[in-house]
Protein backbone atom coordinates (compact mmCIF):
# COMPACT_ATOMS: atom_id res chain seq x y z
CA UNK A 1 0.00 0.00 0.00
CA UNK A 2 1.42 3.32 -0.93
CA UNK A 3 1.73 6.34 1.30
CA UNK A 4 -1.07 8.28 -0.43
CA UNK A 5 -3.54 5.47 0.05
CA UNK A 6 -2.66 5.33 3.70
CA UNK A 7 -3.28 9.02 3.96
CA UNK A 8 -6.70 8.73 2.30
CA UNK A 9 -7.53 5.83 4.59
CA UNK A 10 -6.55 7.96 7.54
CA UNK A 11 -8.91 10.72 6.43
CA UNK A 12 -11.77 8.23 6.06
CA UNK A 13 -10.98 6.74 9.46
CA UNK A 14 -10.94 10.15 11.08
CA UNK A 15 -14.19 11.19 9.48
CA UNK A 16 -15.97 8.11 10.82
CA UNK A 17 -14.20 7.95 14.16
CA UNK A 18 -16.88 9.82 16.01
CA UNK A 19 -19.62 9.45 13.43
CA UNK A 20 -22.96 9.00 15.17
CA UNK A 21 -26.52 8.94 13.90
CA UNK A 22 -29.54 8.77 16.13
CA UNK A 23 -31.58 5.72 15.12
CA UNK A 24 -35.37 6.00 14.81
CA UNK A 25 -37.36 5.31 17.95
CA UNK A 26 -39.19 2.31 16.53
CA UNK A 27 -35.93 0.33 16.47
CA UNK A 28 -35.80 0.35 20.25
CA UNK A 29 -39.49 -0.53 20.42
CA UNK A 30 -38.85 -3.56 18.22
CA UNK A 31 -35.84 -4.61 20.26
CA UNK A 32 -37.78 -4.26 23.48
CA UNK A 33 -40.67 -6.23 22.04
CA UNK A 34 -38.33 -8.99 20.88
CA UNK A 35 -36.63 -9.17 24.25
CA UNK A 36 -39.91 -9.43 26.08
CA UNK A 37 -41.09 -12.24 23.84
CA UNK A 38 -43.12 -10.10 21.53
CA UNK A 39 -42.07 -9.80 17.97
CA UNK A 40 -43.28 -6.59 16.51
CA UNK A 41 -43.87 -4.00 19.11
CA UNK A 42 -46.77 -3.64 21.42
CA UNK A 43 -50.29 -3.32 20.16
CA UNK A 44 -50.65 0.28 21.17
CA UNK A 45 -47.13 1.43 20.29
CA UNK A 46 -48.28 2.56 16.87
CA UNK A 47 -50.65 5.51 17.08
CA UNK A 48 -51.87 5.01 13.51
CA UNK A 49 -52.87 1.43 14.27
CA UNK A 50 -54.56 2.52 17.44
CA UNK A 51 -56.45 5.35 15.72
CA UNK A 52 -57.64 3.13 12.90
CA UNK A 53 -58.71 0.40 15.28
CA UNK A 54 -60.60 2.97 17.33
CA UNK A 55 -62.26 4.25 14.15
CA UNK A 56 -63.35 0.75 13.16
CA UNK A 57 -64.78 0.08 16.61
CA UNK A 58 -66.60 3.42 16.64
CA UNK A 59 -68.10 2.83 13.20
CA UNK A 60 -69.14 -0.68 14.22
CA UNK A 61 -70.74 0.67 17.39
CA UNK A 62 -72.44 3.41 15.47
CA UNK A 63 -73.89 0.97 12.98
CA UNK A 64 -74.87 -1.40 15.73
CA UNK A 65 -76.67 1.31 17.68
CA UNK A 66 -78.55 2.40 14.62
CA UNK A 67 -79.58 -1.13 13.89
CA UNK A 68 -80.94 -1.50 17.39
CA UNK A 69 -82.76 1.80 17.08
CA UNK A 70 -84.25 0.60 13.86
CA UNK A 71 -85.25 -2.81 15.16
CA UNK A 72 -86.76 -1.13 18.21
CA UNK A 73 -88.88 1.15 16.08
CA UNK A 74 -92.18 -0.71 16.18
CA UNK A 75 -91.83 -1.38 19.88
CA UNK A 76 -90.95 2.20 20.70
CA UNK A 77 -94.48 3.01 19.75
CA UNK A 78 -97.32 1.59 21.76
CA UNK A 79 -98.30 -1.83 20.47
CA UNK A 80 -101.52 -0.36 19.25
CA UNK A 81 -99.65 2.28 17.33
CA UNK A 82 -101.66 4.26 14.92
CA UNK A 83 -101.32 7.61 13.29
CA UNK A 84 -103.83 8.85 15.79
CA UNK A 85 -101.64 7.62 18.60
CA UNK A 86 -98.67 9.08 16.91
CA UNK A 87 -100.28 12.45 16.71
CA UNK A 88 -101.26 12.43 20.33
CA UNK A 89 -98.05 10.98 21.65
CA UNK A 90 -95.39 13.39 22.86
CA UNK A 91 -93.00 14.47 20.19
CA UNK A 92 -89.36 13.74 20.71
CA UNK A 93 -88.53 16.82 18.75
CA UNK A 94 -90.06 19.77 20.50
CA UNK A 95 -88.91 22.07 17.78
CA UNK A 96 -91.52 20.78 15.37
CA UNK A 97 -94.10 23.46 14.57
CA UNK A 98 -97.51 22.81 16.07
CA UNK A 99 -99.30 23.71 12.87
CA UNK A 100 -97.53 21.00 10.96
CA UNK A 101 -98.44 18.46 13.61
CA UNK A 102 -102.10 19.31 13.33
CA UNK A 103 -102.06 19.16 9.61
CA UNK A 104 -100.31 15.82 9.48
CA UNK A 105 -102.19 14.10 12.20
CA UNK A 106 -105.45 15.33 10.85
CA UNK A 107 -104.87 13.72 7.54
CA UNK A 108 -103.82 10.45 9.06
CA UNK A 109 -107.01 10.06 10.99
CA UNK A 110 -108.95 9.65 7.79
CA UNK A 111 -110.27 6.07 7.85
CA UNK A 112 -111.23 5.93 4.19
CA UNK A 113 -107.63 5.88 3.05
CA UNK A 114 -107.26 2.33 4.29
CA UNK A 115 -107.99 -0.15 1.60
CA UNK A 116 -106.61 -3.31 3.10
CA UNK A 117 -109.69 -4.66 4.80
CA UNK A 118 -107.99 -7.82 5.90
CA UNK A 119 -105.72 -5.84 8.09
CA UNK A 120 -108.54 -3.67 9.33
CA UNK A 121 -110.60 -6.65 10.32
CA UNK A 122 -108.33 -7.97 13.07
CA UNK A 123 -110.84 -8.25 15.83
CA UNK A 124 -108.46 -7.72 18.71
CA UNK A 125 -105.75 -6.16 16.66
CA UNK A 126 -104.75 -2.62 17.22
CA UNK A 127 -105.51 0.09 14.83
CA UNK A 128 -102.38 0.40 12.76
CA UNK A 129 -101.05 1.74 9.53
CA UNK A 130 -98.96 -1.35 8.94
CA UNK A 131 -99.89 -3.13 5.78
CA UNK A 132 -102.06 -0.32 4.56
CA UNK A 133 -101.74 1.37 1.25
CA UNK A 134 -102.55 4.94 0.81
CA UNK A 135 -104.59 6.14 -2.03
CA UNK A 136 -102.96 8.51 -4.39
CA UNK A 137 -104.48 11.71 -3.18
CA UNK A 138 -103.34 11.17 0.35
CA UNK A 139 -99.99 9.70 -0.48
CA UNK A 140 -98.10 12.93 -0.28
CA UNK A 141 -99.47 13.70 3.12
CA UNK A 142 -98.67 10.22 4.36
CA UNK A 143 -95.16 10.46 3.11
CA UNK A 144 -94.87 13.75 4.93
CA UNK A 145 -96.01 12.03 8.08
CA UNK A 146 -93.59 9.18 7.59
CA UNK A 147 -90.70 11.52 7.05
CA UNK A 148 -91.70 13.61 9.99
CA UNK A 149 -91.89 10.53 12.16
CA UNK A 150 -88.42 9.60 11.05
CA UNK A 151 -87.09 12.97 11.99
CA UNK A 152 -88.77 12.74 15.35
CA UNK A 153 -87.27 9.42 16.26
CA UNK A 154 -83.86 10.04 14.84
CA UNK A 155 -82.00 12.16 17.37
CA UNK A 156 -78.68 11.97 15.56
CA UNK A 157 -80.09 13.08 12.28
CA UNK A 158 -78.77 10.14 10.36
CA UNK A 159 -82.07 9.63 8.66
CA UNK A 160 -81.97 10.68 5.09
CA UNK A 161 -83.18 9.49 1.77
CA UNK A 162 -81.34 6.21 2.25
CA UNK A 163 -82.51 5.71 5.78
CA UNK A 164 -86.19 6.26 5.76
CA UNK A 165 -88.33 4.10 7.95
CA UNK A 166 -91.26 3.66 5.62
CA UNK A 167 -93.63 2.27 8.16
CA UNK A 168 -96.71 2.73 6.05
CA UNK A 169 -95.55 0.35 3.37
CA UNK A 170 -94.84 -2.67 5.52
CA UNK A 171 -97.37 -5.44 5.12
CA UNK A 172 -98.45 -7.20 8.27
CA UNK A 173 -98.15 -10.86 9.03
CA UNK A 174 -101.55 -12.45 9.27
CA UNK A 175 -100.42 -14.92 11.87
CA UNK A 176 -102.54 -13.88 14.82
CA UNK A 177 -100.75 -16.16 17.23
CA UNK A 178 -97.48 -14.59 16.41
CA UNK A 179 -98.85 -11.15 16.96
CA UNK A 180 -98.64 -8.24 14.68
CA UNK A 181 -95.37 -8.29 12.78
CA UNK A 182 -94.25 -6.11 9.98
CA UNK A 183 -92.99 -8.06 7.03
CA UNK A 184 -89.97 -6.50 5.46
CA UNK A 185 -90.21 -6.34 1.77
CA UNK A 186 -87.26 -7.56 -0.23
CA UNK A 187 -87.95 -5.28 -3.15
CA UNK A 188 -84.86 -3.24 -2.90
CA UNK A 189 -85.76 -0.99 -5.73
CA UNK A 190 -89.08 0.01 -4.31
CA UNK A 191 -89.27 3.57 -3.18
CA UNK A 192 -91.12 2.29 -0.15
CA UNK A 193 -88.33 0.02 1.05
CA UNK A 194 -85.32 2.14 1.76
CA UNK A 195 -84.82 0.67 5.17
CA UNK A 196 -81.33 -0.74 5.79
CA UNK A 197 -81.24 -4.47 6.13
CA UNK A 198 -79.27 -6.09 8.94
CA UNK A 199 -77.18 -9.07 7.93
CA UNK A 200 -75.46 -11.57 10.18
CA UNK A 201 -72.99 -14.04 8.75
CA UNK A 202 -71.03 -17.04 9.92
CA UNK A 203 -68.31 -18.10 7.52
CA UNK A 204 -65.10 -20.06 7.22
CA UNK A 205 -62.21 -19.18 4.95
CA UNK A 206 -59.55 -21.70 4.06
CA UNK A 207 -56.69 -19.79 2.52
CA UNK A 208 -53.07 -19.80 1.48
CA UNK A 209 -50.56 -17.13 2.35
CA UNK A 210 -47.92 -16.47 -0.26
CA UNK A 211 -44.45 -15.03 0.17
CA UNK A 212 -42.53 -13.35 -2.59
CA UNK A 213 -39.39 -15.09 -1.38
CA UNK A 214 -37.94 -18.38 -2.61
CA UNK A 215 -36.79 -19.40 0.85
CA UNK A 216 -40.21 -19.38 2.39
CA UNK A 217 -42.97 -21.68 1.36
CA UNK A 218 -46.58 -20.77 1.11
CA UNK A 219 -48.52 -21.57 4.23
CA UNK A 220 -52.14 -22.64 4.71
CA UNK A 221 -54.41 -20.94 7.17
CA UNK A 222 -58.04 -21.00 8.22
CA UNK A 223 -60.41 -18.32 9.31
CA UNK A 224 -63.75 -18.42 11.08
CA UNK A 225 -65.64 -15.19 11.30
CA UNK A 226 -68.89 -13.80 12.57
CA UNK A 227 -69.90 -10.75 10.62
CA UNK A 228 -72.58 -8.15 10.82
CA UNK A 229 -73.54 -5.77 8.07
CA UNK A 230 -76.02 -3.21 6.97
CA UNK A 231 -77.38 -3.07 3.46
CA UNK A 232 -78.41 0.37 2.23
CA UNK A 233 -80.08 -0.18 -1.09
CA UNK A 234 -77.27 -1.64 -3.21
CA UNK A 235 -74.49 -0.71 -0.84
CA UNK A 236 -73.45 -2.36 2.34
CA UNK A 237 -71.11 -1.93 5.27
CA UNK A 238 -69.72 -4.99 6.99
CA UNK A 239 -67.69 -5.58 10.12
CA UNK A 240 -67.32 -8.38 12.62
CA UNK A 241 -64.87 -10.57 14.45
CA UNK A 242 -62.79 -13.35 13.00
CA UNK A 243 -60.27 -15.86 14.26
CA UNK A 244 -57.39 -16.79 12.02
CA UNK A 245 -55.52 -20.02 12.65
CA UNK A 246 -52.14 -20.09 10.92
CA UNK A 247 -49.36 -22.63 10.90
CA UNK A 248 -45.79 -22.25 9.68
CA UNK A 249 -43.18 -24.84 8.90
CA UNK A 250 -40.50 -23.20 10.98
CA UNK A 251 -37.13 -24.36 12.16
CA UNK A 252 -33.89 -23.43 13.78
CA UNK A 253 -30.41 -23.27 12.30
CA UNK A 254 -28.02 -23.29 15.17
CA UNK A 255 -24.47 -23.88 16.26
CA UNK A 256 -23.99 -25.28 19.71
CA UNK A 257 -21.43 -26.56 22.12
CA UNK A 258 -22.00 -30.22 22.82
CA UNK A 259 -21.00 -31.13 26.33
CA UNK A 260 -18.51 -34.02 26.34
CA UNK A 261 -17.57 -34.13 29.99
CA UNK A 262 -14.78 -32.72 32.11
CA UNK A 263 -11.09 -33.08 32.54
CA UNK A 264 -9.01 -32.18 35.56
CA UNK A 265 -6.87 -29.20 34.94
CA UNK A 266 -3.70 -29.26 37.06
CA UNK A 267 -3.12 -25.80 38.37
CA UNK A 268 -0.50 -26.64 41.02
CA UNK A 269 1.83 -29.48 41.91
CA UNK A 270 3.27 -29.79 45.38
CA UNK A 271 5.85 -32.27 46.58
CA UNK A 272 5.86 -33.86 49.99
CA UNK A 273 8.80 -35.71 51.44
CA UNK A 274 7.77 -39.01 52.94
CA UNK A 275 9.52 -42.11 54.13
CA UNK A 276 8.95 -43.52 50.69
CA UNK A 277 10.52 -40.57 49.02
CA UNK A 278 9.11 -37.44 47.45
CA UNK A 279 5.46 -37.74 46.47
CA UNK A 280 3.90 -35.16 44.18
CA UNK A 281 0.38 -33.90 44.83
CA UNK A 282 -1.58 -32.59 41.86
CA UNK A 283 -4.11 -29.86 42.59
CA UNK A 284 -6.77 -29.83 39.93
CA UNK A 285 -9.91 -28.09 38.84
CA UNK A 286 -12.54 -29.80 36.73
CA UNK A 287 -12.88 -28.14 33.34
CA UNK A 288 -15.88 -28.67 31.08
CA UNK A 289 -15.12 -29.96 27.62
CA UNK A 290 -17.32 -29.10 24.69
CA UNK A 291 -17.33 -29.97 21.06
CA UNK A 292 -18.56 -27.33 18.64
CA UNK A 293 -21.38 -28.63 16.50
CA UNK A 294 -22.20 -26.36 13.61
CA UNK A 295 -25.16 -25.85 11.36
CA UNK A 296 -27.64 -28.11 13.07
CA UNK A 297 -31.18 -27.86 11.81
CA UNK A 298 -34.32 -28.67 13.72
CA UNK A 299 -37.73 -28.28 12.06
CA UNK A 300 -40.65 -26.94 14.06
CA UNK A 301 -44.34 -26.22 13.60
CA UNK A 302 -45.22 -22.71 14.62
CA UNK A 303 -48.85 -21.99 15.39
CA UNK A 304 -50.41 -18.53 15.51
CA UNK A 305 -53.94 -17.41 16.31
CA UNK A 306 -55.10 -13.93 15.37
CA UNK A 307 -58.21 -11.99 16.21
CA UNK A 308 -59.29 -10.04 13.14
CA UNK A 309 -61.58 -7.03 12.88
CA UNK A 310 -62.52 -6.00 9.34
CA UNK A 311 -64.44 -3.06 8.00
CA UNK A 312 -65.69 -3.49 4.46
CA UNK A 313 -67.68 -1.32 2.14
CA UNK A 314 -69.37 -3.05 -0.74
CA UNK A 315 -71.89 -3.12 -3.51
CA UNK A 316 -74.48 -5.87 -3.78
CA UNK A 317 -76.99 -6.38 -6.55
CA UNK A 318 -79.85 -8.79 -6.20
CA UNK A 319 -81.37 -10.76 -9.05
CA UNK A 320 -84.18 -12.95 -7.74
CA UNK A 321 -82.62 -15.40 -5.30
CA UNK A 322 -79.11 -14.62 -6.35
CA UNK A 323 -77.14 -11.59 -5.41
CA UNK A 324 -73.61 -10.77 -6.36
CA UNK A 325 -71.33 -8.40 -4.64
CA UNK A 326 -67.91 -6.81 -4.49
CA UNK A 327 -66.37 -5.32 -1.40
CA UNK A 328 -63.17 -4.06 0.07
CA UNK A 329 -61.68 -2.48 3.12
CA UNK A 330 -59.09 -2.73 5.86
CA UNK A 331 -58.79 -5.48 8.43
CA UNK A 332 -56.84 -5.34 11.63
CA UNK A 333 -55.28 -8.50 13.06
CA UNK A 334 -54.08 -8.97 16.62
CA UNK A 335 -52.02 -11.97 17.68
CA UNK A 336 -53.79 -13.58 20.62
CA UNK A 337 -51.89 -16.83 20.88
CA UNK A 338 -48.74 -18.40 19.52
CA UNK A 339 -46.96 -21.66 20.04
CA UNK A 340 -43.35 -21.78 18.88
CA UNK A 341 -41.43 -24.81 20.11
CA UNK A 342 -37.98 -24.21 21.60
CA UNK A 343 -34.78 -26.00 20.69
CA UNK A 344 -34.32 -28.94 23.02
CA UNK A 345 -30.70 -29.32 24.04
CA UNK A 346 -29.11 -31.60 26.58
CA UNK A 347 -28.75 -29.93 29.96
CA UNK A 348 -25.11 -28.95 29.61
CA UNK A 349 -25.09 -28.12 25.91
CA UNK A 350 -24.87 -24.48 25.02
CA UNK A 351 -26.13 -22.55 22.05
CA UNK A 352 -23.43 -20.59 20.26
CA UNK A 353 -25.55 -19.03 17.60
CA UNK A 354 -29.12 -19.59 16.60
CA UNK A 355 -31.20 -18.43 13.68
CA UNK A 356 -34.80 -19.13 12.89
CA UNK A 357 -35.15 -20.57 9.41
CA UNK A 358 -38.64 -19.14 9.21
CA UNK A 359 -39.29 -15.64 10.49
CA UNK A 360 -41.78 -15.15 13.25
CA UNK A 361 -45.08 -13.50 12.57
CA UNK A 362 -45.80 -10.03 13.81
CA UNK A 363 -48.13 -9.27 16.71
CA UNK A 364 -50.35 -6.92 14.79
CA UNK A 365 -50.86 -6.30 11.13
CA UNK A 366 -53.10 -4.49 8.74
CA UNK A 367 -54.53 -6.00 5.63
CA UNK A 368 -56.31 -4.56 2.65
CA UNK A 369 -59.02 -7.04 1.78
CA UNK A 370 -60.80 -7.34 -1.53
CA UNK A 371 -63.58 -9.79 -2.17
CA UNK A 372 -66.23 -10.62 -4.72
CA UNK A 373 -68.85 -13.31 -4.52
CA UNK A 374 -72.41 -14.46 -4.66
CA UNK A 375 -75.16 -15.07 -2.14
CA UNK A 376 -77.94 -17.53 -2.87
CA UNK A 377 -81.13 -17.11 -0.88
CA UNK A 378 -82.36 -20.52 0.24
CA UNK A 379 -84.98 -19.17 2.59
CA UNK A 380 -86.60 -15.81 3.11
CA UNK A 381 -83.97 -14.87 5.68
CA UNK A 382 -81.20 -17.29 4.97
CA UNK A 383 -78.59 -17.24 2.24
CA UNK A 384 -75.55 -19.23 1.33
CA UNK A 385 -72.54 -17.13 0.52
CA UNK A 386 -69.32 -17.88 -1.28
CA UNK A 387 -66.59 -15.39 -1.91
CA UNK A 388 -62.96 -15.51 -3.09
CA UNK A 389 -60.95 -13.12 -0.94
CA UNK A 390 -57.62 -11.47 -1.57
CA UNK A 391 -55.64 -10.01 1.32
CA UNK A 392 -52.65 -7.77 0.96
CA UNK A 393 -50.59 -7.25 4.10
CA UNK A 394 -49.77 -3.58 4.36
CA UNK A 395 -46.62 -4.36 6.27
CA UNK A 396 -45.40 -7.90 6.11
CA UNK A 397 -47.16 -10.52 8.18
CA UNK A 398 -43.66 -11.51 9.25
CA UNK A 399 -41.02 -9.70 11.18
CA UNK A 400 -39.63 -6.95 9.09
CA UNK A 401 -36.05 -7.70 9.98
CA UNK A 402 -36.36 -10.96 8.08
CA UNK A 403 -38.43 -9.97 5.13
CA UNK A 404 -37.30 -6.67 3.77
CA UNK A 405 -39.74 -4.44 2.03
CA UNK A 406 -41.69 -7.42 0.81
CA UNK A 407 -45.34 -7.96 1.37
CA UNK A 408 -47.15 -11.15 1.96
CA UNK A 409 -50.53 -11.76 0.46
CA UNK A 410 -53.24 -14.26 1.00
CA UNK A 411 -55.89 -15.83 -1.17
CA UNK A 412 -58.84 -17.61 0.39
CA UNK A 413 -62.33 -18.85 -0.29
CA UNK A 414 -64.84 -17.53 2.21
CA UNK A 415 -68.03 -19.50 2.47
CA UNK A 416 -70.90 -19.70 4.92
CA UNK A 417 -74.39 -18.61 5.76
CA UNK A 418 -75.99 -15.19 5.98
CA UNK A 419 -79.07 -14.34 7.96
CA UNK A 420 -80.96 -11.18 7.13
CA UNK A 421 -83.39 -9.56 9.56
CA UNK B 1 -26.82 6.94 35.88
CA UNK B 2 -25.46 3.43 36.04
CA UNK B 3 -21.81 2.42 35.93
CA UNK B 4 -20.88 0.06 33.10
CA UNK B 5 -20.63 -2.88 35.50
CA UNK B 6 -23.98 -2.03 37.03
CA UNK B 7 -25.60 -1.78 33.59
CA UNK B 8 -24.25 -5.19 32.58
CA UNK B 9 -25.38 -6.74 35.83
CA UNK B 10 -28.86 -5.29 35.50
CA UNK B 11 -29.11 -6.22 31.83
CA UNK B 12 -28.25 -9.79 32.73
CA UNK B 13 -31.22 -9.69 35.11
CA UNK B 14 -33.40 -8.49 32.21
CA UNK B 15 -33.87 -5.07 33.72
CA UNK B 16 -35.54 -3.19 30.88
CA UNK B 17 -34.41 0.23 32.16
CA UNK B 18 -30.79 -0.88 32.10
CA UNK B 19 -31.25 -2.39 28.64
CA UNK B 20 -32.65 0.87 27.41
CA UNK B 21 -29.82 2.83 29.06
CA UNK B 22 -27.27 0.60 27.35
CA UNK B 23 -29.04 0.97 24.04
CA UNK B 24 -29.31 4.75 24.32
CA UNK B 25 -25.64 4.99 25.17
CA UNK B 26 -24.32 2.99 22.24
CA UNK B 27 -27.05 3.04 19.60
CA UNK B 28 -26.02 6.29 17.83
CA UNK B 29 -22.45 5.12 17.33
CA UNK B 30 -23.53 1.61 16.34
CA UNK B 31 -26.10 2.99 13.93
CA UNK B 32 -23.28 4.94 12.29
CA UNK B 33 -21.40 1.67 11.84
CA UNK B 34 -24.48 -0.11 10.53
CA UNK B 35 -25.03 2.65 7.98
CA UNK B 36 -21.50 2.18 6.69
CA UNK B 37 -21.92 -1.54 6.26
CA UNK B 38 -25.32 -1.40 4.63
CA UNK B 39 -26.80 0.13 1.53
CA UNK B 40 -29.49 2.21 3.13
CA UNK B 41 -31.11 3.32 6.34
CA UNK B 42 -33.68 0.56 6.33
CA UNK B 43 -31.08 -2.18 6.18
CA UNK B 44 -29.04 -0.38 8.81
CA UNK B 45 -32.05 -0.36 11.12
CA UNK B 46 -32.47 -4.09 10.62
CA UNK B 47 -28.83 -4.75 11.42
CA UNK B 48 -28.93 -2.47 14.45
CA UNK B 49 -32.02 -4.24 15.73
CA UNK B 50 -30.57 -7.72 15.20
CA UNK B 51 -27.27 -6.63 16.64
CA UNK B 52 -28.73 -5.31 19.88
CA UNK B 53 -30.91 -8.37 20.31
CA UNK B 54 -27.73 -10.46 20.03
CA UNK B 55 -25.94 -8.14 22.42
CA UNK B 56 -28.61 -8.52 25.08
CA UNK B 57 -28.93 -12.25 24.46
CA UNK B 58 -25.22 -12.98 24.68
CA UNK B 59 -24.17 -10.31 27.15
CA UNK B 60 -23.47 -13.11 29.61
CA UNK B 61 -20.60 -14.14 27.33
CA UNK B 62 -18.91 -10.78 27.72
CA UNK B 63 -15.88 -11.57 29.87
CA UNK B 64 -14.82 -8.07 30.84
CA UNK B 65 -11.56 -8.79 29.10
CA UNK B 66 -11.82 -5.77 26.84
CA UNK B 67 -14.04 -2.74 26.72
CA UNK B 68 -17.77 -3.21 26.49
CA UNK B 69 -17.91 -0.80 23.57
CA UNK B 70 -15.35 -2.86 21.70
CA UNK B 71 -17.38 -6.01 22.27
CA UNK B 72 -20.61 -4.31 21.21
CA UNK B 73 -18.89 -2.89 18.15
CA UNK B 74 -17.53 -6.30 17.15
CA UNK B 75 -20.94 -7.89 17.64
CA UNK B 76 -22.53 -5.23 15.48
CA UNK B 77 -19.94 -5.67 12.73
CA UNK B 78 -20.43 -9.45 12.84
CA UNK B 79 -24.17 -8.93 12.55
CA UNK B 80 -23.68 -6.68 9.54
CA UNK B 81 -21.36 -9.23 7.94
CA UNK B 82 -23.81 -12.08 8.59
CA UNK B 83 -26.55 -9.93 7.12
CA UNK B 84 -24.66 -9.81 3.84
CA UNK B 85 -23.46 -13.38 3.98
CA UNK B 86 -27.08 -14.35 3.69
CA UNK B 87 -27.47 -12.15 0.66
CA UNK B 88 -24.19 -12.59 -1.12
CA UNK B 89 -23.69 -16.21 -2.01
CA UNK B 90 -20.17 -15.76 -3.19
CA UNK B 91 -17.70 -13.02 -3.67
CA UNK B 92 -16.26 -12.73 -7.11
CA UNK B 93 -12.64 -13.64 -7.18
CA UNK B 94 -10.94 -10.63 -8.64
CA UNK B 95 -7.43 -10.05 -9.72
CA UNK B 96 -5.56 -7.33 -8.02
CA UNK B 97 -5.77 -4.33 -10.23
CA UNK B 98 -3.35 -1.56 -10.27
CA UNK B 99 -5.07 1.17 -8.39
CA UNK B 100 -4.72 4.67 -9.56
CA UNK B 101 -2.80 6.74 -7.12
CA UNK B 102 -4.99 9.36 -5.54
CA UNK B 103 -3.83 12.82 -6.24
CA UNK B 104 -3.73 15.67 -3.79
CA UNK B 105 -7.01 17.07 -5.18
CA UNK B 106 -8.85 13.94 -4.12
CA UNK B 107 -7.40 14.21 -0.66
CA UNK B 108 -8.75 17.73 -0.47
CA UNK B 109 -12.17 16.63 -1.67
CA UNK B 110 -12.35 13.84 0.90
CA UNK B 111 -11.24 16.24 3.58
CA UNK B 112 -13.90 18.75 2.64
CA UNK B 113 -16.75 16.24 2.42
CA UNK B 114 -18.80 15.57 5.53
CA UNK B 115 -19.10 12.10 7.01
CA UNK B 116 -22.66 11.93 5.69
CA UNK B 117 -21.48 12.65 2.15
CA UNK B 118 -18.72 10.09 2.38
CA UNK B 119 -21.22 7.64 3.83
CA UNK B 120 -23.41 8.09 0.77
CA UNK B 121 -20.51 7.18 -1.54
CA UNK B 122 -19.60 4.16 0.59
CA UNK B 123 -23.20 2.98 0.60
CA UNK B 124 -23.21 3.05 -3.18
CA UNK B 125 -20.34 0.55 -3.34
CA UNK B 126 -21.19 -3.04 -4.24
CA UNK B 127 -21.72 -5.20 -1.15
CA UNK B 128 -18.39 -7.04 -1.31
CA UNK B 129 -16.37 -3.89 -1.86
CA UNK B 130 -18.15 -2.12 0.93
CA UNK B 131 -17.54 -4.95 3.39
CA UNK B 132 -13.85 -5.14 2.66
CA UNK B 133 -13.41 -1.38 2.56
CA UNK B 134 -15.10 -0.93 5.93
CA UNK B 135 -13.26 -3.80 7.56
CA UNK B 136 -9.89 -2.83 6.18
CA UNK B 137 -9.87 0.96 6.05
CA UNK B 138 -12.14 1.96 8.91
CA UNK B 139 -11.99 -1.01 11.26
CA UNK B 140 -8.34 -1.82 10.64
CA UNK B 141 -8.58 -5.56 10.01
CA UNK B 142 -5.78 -7.23 8.08
CA UNK B 143 -6.52 -8.98 4.80
CA UNK B 144 -5.94 -12.30 6.47
CA UNK B 145 -8.52 -11.48 9.13
CA UNK B 146 -10.95 -10.20 6.52
CA UNK B 147 -10.44 -13.41 4.55
CA UNK B 148 -11.30 -15.45 7.63
CA UNK B 149 -14.33 -13.34 8.45
CA UNK B 150 -15.80 -13.29 4.96
CA UNK B 151 -14.57 -16.76 3.97
CA UNK B 152 -12.59 -15.39 1.05
CA UNK B 153 -8.94 -15.59 0.21
CA UNK B 154 -6.48 -12.96 1.28
CA UNK B 155 -5.92 -12.03 -2.37
CA UNK B 156 -9.63 -11.59 -2.93
CA UNK B 157 -9.77 -9.28 0.04
CA UNK B 158 -6.94 -7.24 -1.43
CA UNK B 159 -8.55 -7.07 -4.84
CA UNK B 160 -11.90 -6.11 -3.37
CA UNK B 161 -10.24 -3.29 -1.48
CA UNK B 162 -8.41 -2.21 -4.57
CA UNK B 163 -11.65 -2.14 -6.54
CA UNK B 164 -13.43 -0.37 -3.73
CA UNK B 165 -10.81 2.35 -3.68
CA UNK B 166 -10.95 2.69 -7.44
CA UNK B 167 -14.75 2.96 -7.41
CA UNK B 168 -14.64 5.51 -4.63
CA UNK B 169 -12.09 7.56 -6.52
CA UNK B 170 -14.33 7.64 -9.56
CA UNK B 171 -17.25 8.74 -7.45
CA UNK B 172 -15.15 11.43 -5.79
CA UNK B 173 -13.98 12.64 -9.19
CA UNK B 174 -17.60 13.02 -10.20
CA UNK B 175 -18.29 15.03 -7.07
CA UNK B 176 -15.23 17.16 -7.83
CA UNK B 177 -16.47 17.87 -11.35
CA UNK B 178 -19.94 18.86 -10.19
Amino acid sequence: MNRDSKHIDEIFRKKFESFEVQPPEHVWNNIQASLSGNTSGTLFSNPVSLATLAAIILIALFLGLNVFKQSDLPSTQPSGFSPKDASSSPKTNPAQPAAEETSVSGSVREPDIIKNDAVQSFPEGPSTTFGKHFDDENATEKQTLAKKTILDIDPIGFAGPLYSFEMRSLPVSADRNAGLKPVISSHKNSTYDMKPELLLGLRVTPGVMFFPDDNIQKEANYRVDLSTGLQFRDFFVETGLGINFSKDNGGYDYDYKKYLGTYDDVYQVTFDSTENGIIPTYHTNPVDVYDSVKETYVPTKNHYTYLEIPLYLGFRKQVNRLSYFVKGGPAFALLIHKNIPDVNLAANDEIIDIKKSQPLRVNTNWQIVLGAGIDYRIHRNLSLSVEPVFRYYVRSAYERRYIKSRHTYDIGLRAGVLYNF
Amino acid sequence: MYSEEEIIKRCLNNDSHAQEALYRQYAPKMFGICLRFTRNKMEAEDVLQDGFIKIFTYLKDFKNEGSLEGWIRRTMINTAINFYKKKVKRYNELNIDKTELPDSDEENIIDKLSAEELLATIQELPDGYRMVFNLSVIEGFTHKEIGDILHISENTSKSQLSRARSTLQNKLKKIKNQ
